[in-house]
């Protein structure tokens, strides 16, 4: 527990060294935020061409959308230093040796060491466009709902992280950036963006259960909306939705651990 | 002289080509991305024929040729020109022989040839065969689409060296180029085809200096508006090249390196 106090507190100033360079701050939190607005704008245009996807219409998939980005935004802004290239050069330049020498968990460490203020921007409009989504959809925001939400931001949030993770504990072993991860993480999250109904049965199954990113969005949306949902990811698989993240989660640091064991003190 | 640059363009091209897979990865998101976004459109198209004038083909044919030019549009050595900007190592480039702009412009095109060649035309290539996409089979159209890749290809040049002269000014320019770059790709047609825009954004997406990063290139496989297409991304060529000359020259005016 105290290791985690410890990493709150060194997230925390990470953060907020970033207000030392408040232009750098700005620019990146509009950027952030533009990233998002830009994805809605494509979904309020492209239903307004085409009406409705998968049966769903434009505040629907917004839902989705919205509900993804938030998770995406702390996934992003914790996973910084996980970032491929980044992490690479933290293994291979040997830089790695400091880190097992210090008081906290070396996966704490690398988590809070630069934690990114600016996807605050994500977060802001991806909670805005499920607020919108939602309102257009007709959901009632009940204290249970609003619950559902959350959760369902925290595990996707966790699910994506995990994949850093699980990345990083490759690029242990390989000591190369694993550009892999993106695919899942980048790939995962716009497929979480649109209602699982429109794609493949194995892409369903892969996103649902084995890497499960659209389970932790599209599930929970199920609910809220209170639609039925495809074959193979209905609504009665909400209970499994934070057992499935906990379980990725808890591989993924398993992996760190068999990685960091791997790693060898490269000189100096 | 100008066989000099074109063996910049020639090294650039070897460079690039040597690494052409180690990106395997980079590969495989492009494609996932590819299967993603037709799955949508597949979908969207189940009960409809055509949408403001695109059918499910000329779509397909957009989301793979979006996804095959990305890399040039947005390569891995993107911010390289600012960070020599702010390390100094500029001043190493500035005594070479000839000129800084079409030394930096011809290594980085035959860096970008050589993506075009090894590794975009790839998943387009796949989808083609595996997807039924409107892409040229005569002649003239194959050369009209080579030219307009190729042209996107300067055009990239150009673009990321403007956003990138923004570092001998301030050291946040990652910052100013995030916020340029989301609206930016979203005018060039990246999220959705600007066949979609409201006839307005359409008007100024037609004519705009990104246009040919991605949209363009996108007409003219899919056989629309072909010679406009290319006029356009001929016209900001020529525009970017005496902005790139123009923006540089005032840059390296106030530049200072202290050396040893």
């Amino acid at each position: 527990m105290d290791d985690l106090r410890l990493a709150v507190r060194l997230g925390r100033a990470s953060a907020a060294a970033y207000t030392a360079r408040p232009v750098l701050l700005l620019t990146g939190l509009v950027g952030a935020a533009l990233a998002v607005g830009i994805e809605v704008l494509g979904v309020v245009l492209l239903l307004g061409q085409f009406g409705r996807l998968g049966g769903w219409d434009v505040h629907e998939v917004a839902l989705l959308l919205g509900l993804v980005e938030c998770g995406l935004s702390f996934a992003v802004a914790a996973g910084y230093s996980l970032e491929t290239s980044t992490f690479a050069a933290l293994v291979t330049g040997g830089e790695f040796d400091a880190v097992l020498t210090r008081p906290l968990s070396p996966l704490l460490w690398v988590l809070s060491r630069d934690v990114q203020p600016r996807e605050l921007g994500r977060l802001a409009v991806g909670a805005a466009t499920v607020v919108w989504g939602a309102h257009g959809a007709g959901v009632r925001w009940t204290p249970a709902h609003v619950g559902l939400a959350v959760l369902s931001v925290g595990c996707c949030a966790t699910v994506l992280l995990a994949i850093h993770i699980l990345g990083a504990a490759v690029t242990f072993r390989t000591g190369q950036g694993t550009e892999f991860v993106n695919a899942f993480i980048f790939g995962g999250a716009t497929l979480a963006s649109y209602p699982l109904q429109v794609f493949d049965l194995s892409l369903r199954v892969v996103f649902t259960y084995l890497v499960p990113v659209a389970l932790t969005v599209y599930v929970p949306a199920l609910v809220l909306l209170d639609r039925p949902g495809a074959p193979w990811a209905g609504r009665s698989l909400l209970p499994l939705v934070p057992v499935a993240a906990a379980g990725v989660l808890g591989a993924a640091v398993f992996a760190w651990r068999g990685g960091v064991n791997h790693y060898q003190r490269s000189g100096g | 002289m100008p066989t000099a640059y074109l063996r910049l363009l020639a090294a650039g091209f070897r460079q690039q080509s040597r690494s052409a897979y180690a990106n395997l990865g980079g590969l495989v998101t492009n494609v996932f991305f590819g299967v993603v976004r037709s799955a949508v459109f597949l979908a969207l198209y189940r009960q409809r024929r055509a949408v403001a004038g695109l059918d499910v083909t000329a779509v397909l044919t957009y989301v793979w040729v979006v996804q095959a030019l990305f890399s040039v549009v947005y390569p891995t050595w993107q911010w390289e020109f600012a960070r020599r900007v702010r390390s100094g190592d500029l001043a190493v480039d500035l005594v070479r022989p000839g000129d800084l702009w079409l030394a930096t412009g011809a290594f980085d095109l035959g860096r970008n040839l050589s993506q075009l060649l090894l590794r975009s035309s790839l998943p387009l290539l796949g989808a083609a065969l595996l997807l039924h996409l409107r892409l040229p089979t005569t002649p003239p159209g194959i050369a009209a689409l080579l030219l307009a890749f190729g042209l996107a290809a300067v055009l990239s040049f150009e673009f990321r060296f403007l956003q990138e002269c923004t570092a001998f000014r301030t050291p946040d320019y990652r910052g100013f180029g995030r916020l340029l770059l989301f609206p930016a790709y979203f005018l060039a047609g990246f999220v959705i085809p600007v066949d979609f825009f409201p006839p307005e954004l359409q008007a100024v997406a037609r004519v705009s200096p990104v246009y040919g990063l991605l949209a363009g290139p996108v007409h003219v496989a899919q056989g629309m508006h072909v010679l406009a297409s290319l006029a356009v991304q001929v016209g900001w060529v020529l525009v970017g090249a005496v902005g790139c000359r123009l923006v540089l020259a005032r840059s390296l005016r106030r530049v200072v390196y202290a050396g040893g």
